[in-house]
């Protein structure tokens, strides 16, 4: 056993095998005049091993001729005569590189340098196409902004009511004469902003919704919603006097039809990308659509809370009500631990940076601003809030039945 | 598995009888007609990406048809075409590959891998798509064009004009050029060809879709 081994170990440190490549030859020996091969290199010539066992060796020697390009711009082609050996592993030219053939040698050197300068040259290429769609994406961007600012400039108001009448068929507000207090205090405040319409159609109104949910929201076409989950954690008039002129600024900066084109666009590009998926594209429709509805951009609150400022400080209405609002927004979004959102996630600005975004606006103001207390039993209306559950206003009507 | 093209050249509509554990790949909607009990497969060409690639960057199916006879059943029958008309051509790969243009994929035997590769700013100012299909492996492959193919073996530089070209051999690298001076170029109405270099097979057909097009719109206004 020990024999037999010793000689095979022989055997093997004899027949030195060099390392190989897949590729493919041309011929004219050959019946198809080309054969796919396993390429070897030694110091002097290129061994193709084809499939039946048969080998081609092709010397290398000054009338060999390398060249670089084929369909992929990698294969690598070695000529002699009319033979052609050829492989596009990217080994192969590491191979010939064991020649010793001074001619041959200094192919390779001249090939390496084409090849850093054909990289160098399609890299120049895609930086430059790179930087062009960058630029065109930015152009993009900048004329879709302009083309929808336009679009909304030039958009009747009229268009904006109707908005505002379909989605307030599925809003469930309750009657005045279910909270009257609130509704009169609501109502009042609103005369007091004395918002003014850029048109005759929008008319500003007030609905109250019975729901938990810490949540106030405008329409296009001047309805505003308060949740009396809000009120709830209400602790001063005023702060309801800094939602309601946030709200109205919305309406004003017409925010809502906005977003509503913003989501047609986003809805056709959904389209777009998903072809010819349509049922796909309709979900992802409906799904910006209900989105914008409820939700508008950072950019959009900090104008309305900017805006919300001029109303307050015009209807004479201390604007502190912002900042205890604020810090209202922020104890809900610890309890909720959606403080651990990051803010260029959220719909909203964090309440921290609204708060002082409102506190420079404070300080810029004049020292001697007299502002007029809001006259109203407000403990009468956190009573009357108080007495719901945030079920719609079933439970408040039970209430009062009994 | 036999195959014979019939109608050829210009209807040209391949017969595939498929034995018990046989299978043919088909391009999406290539199938005319089939025998009952075969089963059809459909599969991404080349897996997710790069079937995305080949549909919207390639000109390309989404999808390929894997058509099977089952195993213990008799023989069933596909017949394929493709949705122009012209001649087919079989290509019997053997460990090779080959470049195809869009739209001249038609069959391939279940050994051949179909790969979508980059194929150069050249390709995609003749018209022809920023990537290529490439079938490599060992097995028959079928392909289609428009109006009749012819194979040549070409090693040097050879001119085709754009449209005309079906497939080359990866050994044949592809770049754009005037087909002769600036005036003759645009004035002679040859305009931009591609220009083919290296050694090895390339297919032509001897129509061009771009062409017949062309010639179809001054007749439609």
């Amino acid at each position: 056993m020990f024999g037999i081994f010793t000689e095979r170990l022989i055997v093997f440190h004899v027949m030195i095998i060099p390392p190989s490549c897949l590729g493919g030859i041309f011929s004219p020996q050959l019946p198809d005049r080309r054969a796919s091969a396993t390429i070897a290199v030694t110091s002097n010539e290129i061994i193709a091993g084809l499939a039946d066992g048969s080998q081609h060796h092709m010397p290398l020697d000054h009338t060999l001729r390398l060249e670089v390009g084929g369909a992929s711009g990698r294969m690598v082609m070695c000529r002699h005569g009319d033979v052609m050996i050829y492989s596009e592993d990217p080994h192969f030219l590491g191979l010939l590189q064991a020649c010793d053939e001074p001619h041959v040698r200094s192919q390779l050197t001249c090939l390496e340098a084409n090849k850093k300068r054909h990289r160098r040259m399609m890299g120049l290429i895609w930086t430059s196409v790179l930087a062009t769609l960058f630029v065109l994406a930015g152009l993009a961007w900048w004329s879709a902004k302009r083309a929808l600012h336009l679009a909304i400039t030039h958009m009747p108001y009229t268009v904006d009511v109707m908005l505002e009448k379909s989605a307030m068929g599925s809003v469930n507000a309750v009657s005045a004469e279910q909270y009257p207090k609130t509704m009169a205090l609501l109502n009042s405040l609103l005369k007091q902003l004395k918002p003014e319409s850029k048109d005759k159609a929008i008319q500003y109104k007030i609905a109250l919704v019975d729901s938990a949910e810490i949540n106030a929201f405008a329409l296009p076409g001047g309805q505003v919603v308060v949740f009396t989950g809000l009120l709830r954690d209400m602790t001063s008039p005023e702060q309801l006097a800094a939602t309601l002129a946030h709200e109205v600024s919305h309406v004003d900066l017409r925010h809502g039809t906005e977003r509503l084109l913003l989501s047609m666009g986003a809805f056709t590009a959904a389209r777009i990308l998903l072809g010819d998926i349509s049922a796909g594209a309709d979900v992802v429709g409906s799904l910006v659509t209900s989105g914008a509805m409820n939700n508008y951009s950072q950019k959009q609150e900090d104008e309305a809370d900017e805006e919300g400022f001029k109303h307050l400080i015009k209807a004479k209405i201390d604007p502190k009500g912002f900042i205890s609002l604020f810090d209202i927004f922020d104890k809900a979004m610890k309890e909720h631990h959606l403080d651990k959102i990051p803010e260029w996630l959220g719909t909203h600005p964090e309440p921290k940076s609204r708060i002082e975004h409102v506190q420079s606006l404070i300080k810029a103001l004049p020292k001697d601003m007299a502002y007029h207390p809001i006259d109203v039993d407000f403990a009468a209306v956190k009573l009357e809030v108080s007495r719901c559950r945030g079920d719609g206003g079933t439970a408040c009507q039970r209430e009062e039945k009994q | 598995m036999k195959t014979e093209i019939k109608n050829a050249t210009s209807f040209a509509t391949l017969f595939v009888t498929l034995a018990p554990g046989e299978t043919v790949v088909a391009e999406a909607q290539a199938m005319a007609s089939r025998s009952s009990h075969l089963h059809m497969t459909t599969h991404f060409a080349g897996g997710l990406f790069r079937a995305l690639i080949r549909r919207f960057l390639g000109k390309e199916s989404l999808f390929v048809n894997h058509f099977t006879c089952p195993q213990g059943a008799l023989e069933g029958e596909v017949v394929l075409t493709q949705p122009f008309l012209g001649d087919m051509l079989k290509i019997d790969l053997n460990d090779d590959s080959i470049c195809l243009q869009p739209g001249a994929f038609v069959a391939c035997g279940s050994g051949v891998r179909l790969r979508v590769n980059w194929a150069g700013f050249a390709s995609f100012f003749n018209g022809d798509g920023l990537f290529r299909l490439e079938a490599s492996g060992v097995g028959p492959l079928w392909v289609g064009g428009f109006g009749g193919i012819s194979v040549r073996e070409m090693d040097g530089e050879f001119v085709v004009d754009s449209g005309h070209l079906l497939g080359y051999a990866p050994t044949v690298g592809l770049s754009m050029a005037l087909a002769g001076g600036i005036f003759s170029s645009f004035f002679g109405g040859e305009g931009i060809v591609t220009k083919l270099r290296g050694r090895g097979r390339v297919l032509l057909q001897s129509r061009s879709l771009k062409g017949m097009a062309h010639w179809t719109n001054g007749y439609l206004t």
